[in-house]
């Protein structure tokens, strides 16, 4: 049988980690992956400022850092309106004492929440995972994010009303091309 | 009410990657290995650079206290050593900052100044650092009973147990789907 084969090259990351050592680490992971070297920050603000006026194709980004929570830092791009970059896959990456943040991590919109230290397997297969597993993206009350419900977690509460969104030219053009559908299901 | 909207994105992560060409798995993990063992001599210097800061903390204490900013900061270098720990192959100090991880954290959460459980650990810490003697015969696991019983004795939940506590949880945000 032949084994995963994924064309990485010039797949851009952006890496917010506030480790110097561990973002050198995941960097040289990346680069043995053939991605491109990672745009990296150790602050969540100066992250931010990048995305107002760049993309990335994949984001991985500390539980906790030293200016926010990285969950603060995914609800603000899962809460980019009419932009590409809500759409992007998040992996978060929890050190051993951020393990309490995860839950708190999923609930911002992160597509998968994994556990340092990082192994180039983990991280390999957990960017295979993003980026082979379609999700629809959700928007629910306060969430928004890659719909969980591939897990056996309980129906959503409180909505008593579901709607899809069809041909919606912008939403389309911020899904990259997808298409989006708009049906009322009450 | 709360409406619900569903979008079905094909991000361009996805497109990239089912490209033809790229490279098999396990070349890209060899590849990928083969940088991070081009680190390693240098993991050892930043595990002891960290034992160090959180000697700092420590020695500077006063009165057996430690201020809450140093335990944030212990806990800091302590989680970034159990990742360089984990990553490198550097069980036994893979175990010692754990434990220190486990107990600084309890002390935070309880409001305690006390120092002298982080002091012990320290002390381990430096006995296991990549750049002490070997340890001899059982010492390794005299040493880590000992840490145990600091432990035992206040009675912390560690940030593991924590996180399998909440995962048993259902999520608290609301109208999650």
């Amino acid at each position: 049988m032949s084994q995963m084969r994924l064309n990485l090259h010039g797949v851009t990351t952006l890496l917010v980690d506030s480790d110097h050592f561990t973002r050198g680490l995941v960097a040289h992971m990346l680069r043995g992956f053939g991605m491109e070297s990672p745009t990296v920050f150790s602050a969540g603000r100066d992250a931010k400022d990048y995305l107002k006026n760049h993309m990335a194709d994949l984001i991985l980004v500390e539980a906790v850092l030293p200016d926010m929570e990285g969950a603060a830092l995914i609800r603000w791009i899962r809460r980019r309106e009419k932009n590409p970059l809500r759409f992007v896959p998040i992996i978060v990456l929890s050190g051993y004492t951020q393990l309490d943040r995860v839950s708190g991590s999923r609930d911002a919109g992160a597509n998968i929440v994994v556990k340092k230290p990082l192994s180039p397997q983990v991280l390999y297969d957990h960017i295979a995972w993003v980026g082979r597993v379609p999700r629809p993206f959700i928007e629910a009350g306060e969430f928004a994010g890659p719909d969980r419900r591939f897990k056996t977690l309980p129906p959503p509460g409180g909505i008593e009303r579901r709607v899809t969104v069809e041909d919606d030219d912008d939403l389309d053009e911020a899904a990259g091309g997808s298409a989006a559908a708009a049906k009322a299901v009450a | 009410m709360t409406m619900k909207r569903t979008y079905f994105p094909k991000t361009r992560l996805s497109k990239l990657i089912e490209r033809p060409g790229g490279m098999p798995r396990d070349e890209a993990l060899a590849s990928a290995q083969d940088g991070i063992e081009e680190m390693r001599d240098e993991s050892a210097d930043e595990i002891e650079r960290g034992i160090a800061a959180i000697e700092g903390f420590v020695f500077a204490s006063a009165k057996n206290e430690l201020p809450s900013e140093a335990m944030t900061a212990i806990l800091w270098q302590g989680d970034r050593i159990v990742t360089l720990a984990g990553t490198f192959g550097y069980g036994m100090i893979d175990a010692v900052v754990r434990s220190l991880c486990d107990v600084t954290g309890g002390l935070i959460r309880s409001g305690s100044r006390d120092a002298a459980p982080i002091a012990v650990h320290v002390r381990a810490l430096r006995l296991v650092a990549p750049n002490s003697k070997p340890l001899a015969g059982d010492d390794a696991e005299r040493i880590l009973a000992e840490l145990a019983r600091v432990a035992a004795h206040y009675e912390f939940t560690s940030f593991a147990q924590s996180a399998a506590q909440l995962a048993d949880q259902p999520s608290a945000a609301a109208g999650l789907p």
